[in-house]
């Protein structure tokens, strides 16, 4: 009997799930849109083959500037954070147009093509399946952003300036928008009752592939939409609740 | 018939916490009966989208085809996750298949949701739907796509209005 010691189990596992993403990528996403520059969605930020760098800025922002890196293959200045975090609430309170500009005109560098969206991808899909841990996905964009850290036409912030001696990406500039606080963090509102609904239709199809489904839950609809009302909040669209 | 196995995850889906979803739905499945089976390989598909791993949600699509009483619910699921990735004959073909089975007594809510897929994608590929196909939707009738837009009846009657030889 041949015997496969734990080690090898797992790395039989981890081989599998590299092929998996392998696979994922010439399957979908090689195939999905391409987004060049990132962009907000109800998905959260979004960028390349829809890849999703995050669902929500706050919290997230090491693996954002981590995934940006090897998506644009250089340096991110730290500052872009701040910027995402305003385009995202420009976003949450409907202006997308306001939301677009703001990472136009952030220190994102460039658009990407479908070399860098697939590098995106495996990286996003290494840290979803916590094959690798956030550490990891930073050492390796690091590795990455290092082949490009010496070339020669790469301008740096001027020492005596703010950020001296930093690479500069194209972001020469900000907008003046671009610093101005909104005061009013309502990015859980728009897109909390884009989940709140998805989760109930969800819920509710699952209720409704039963032969009987329980008249309790569904509030005696046969269809989903009807019976999703009951699961939404009614600040989202939901049905009244009765007091 | 219960809702067991969403209880088990339930919190954790509101949290989006994918990978405790995907634990207790493997754990839950050491001894599932046809039902939790058919609930798990739902849940699983589900969870598989929200993390965009749209080949192991067609995986868990077909397990779930196997113990599911409803056919035209992973038909559609099946084609939704393919139209949304852009494998769009694909899509197409598998709405038909969805509107296929018998259901319309049986599960009317997702019969009704196969038609109006079947309806979206023929016309988003060129071709008029149907006409008993969409007399069958409620004129109101909606659903939200798998990146959560939602598209209705009337969006389809717009584009079929488009399309050359549509009855509408």
């Amino acid at each position: 009997m041949v015997s496969i010691s734990r080690s090898e189990l797992q790395a039989s596992a981890y081989v599998r799930q590299l092929a998996k993403i392998a696979t994922d990528w010439e399957e979908f996403g090689g195939r999905a849109p391409l987004r060049r520059a990132p962009s907000f969605s109800s998905r959260g930020l979004i960028l390349g083959s829809e890849t999703v760098l995050a669902r929500a800025v706050e919290g997230h922002e090491r693996r954002i500037l981590a995934l940006l890196r090897i998506a644009f293959d250089r340096p991110i200045p730290d500052r872009v954070i701040e910027t995402l975090k305003l385009a995202e609430t420009a976003f949450a309170v409907g202006d997308a147009t306001k939301s677009a500009m703001l990472i136009a005109l952030s220190a994102i560098p460039a658009r990407i093509e479908r070399d860098e969206a697939r590098r995106l991808w495996i990286g996003a899909a290494l840290a979803d399946r916590q094959l690798l841990s956030l550490a990891e996905i930073e050492d390796l964009a690091n590795g990455a952003a290092q082949a490009e850290k010496y070339a020669p036409d790469q301008p740096r912030i001027p020492a005596g300036n703010a950020g001296g001696g930093q690479w500069a990406g194209d972001e020469s500039f900000e907008t003046a928008s671009a610093r101005e606080p909104l005061g009013l963090d309502r990015t859980a509102g728009l897109r909390g009752c884009t989940k709140e609904r998805r989760e109930a239709r969800e819920f509710c199809a699952s209720l409704l592939r039963l032969p009987n489904p329980a008249r309790g839950l569904t509030g005696g609809y046969d269809n989903v939409e009807d019976c999703s009302r009951g699961f939404v909040s009614e600040r989202c669209g939901g049905n009244k609740v009765m007091v | 018939m219960t809702t067991k196995i969403h209880d088990m995850i339930a919190s954790n889906i509101r949290n989006e916490e994918w990978s405790k979803v995907d634990a207790a739905l493997d754990a839950a499945a050491a001894h599932a009966d046809r039902d939790d089976r058919a609930s798990i390989s739902y849940w699983r598909a589900i969870s598989h989208c929200h993390q965009l791993r749209f080949v192991d949600a067609l995986d868990a699509v077909e397990a779930h085809r196997r113990d599911a009483y409803c056919q035209s619910l992973p038909d559609t699921m099946a084609a939704n996750i393919l139209h949304h990735v852009g494998r769009r004959d694909e899509a197409l073909a598998m709405s038909a298949r969805a509107v296929s089975h018998d259901e319309d007594k049986s599960f009317p809510g997702l019969a009704r949701e196969a038609k109006f897929y079947r309806c979206l994608y023929l016309a988003r590929a060129g071709f008029p739907p149907p006409t008993d196909l969409l007399d069958a939707l409620p004129d109101d009738y909606r659903s939200m796509e798998l990146n959560d837009g939602f598209v209705t009846k009337k969006d389809i009657v717009a584009l079929s209005g488009k399309i050359a030889g549509s009855p509408r």
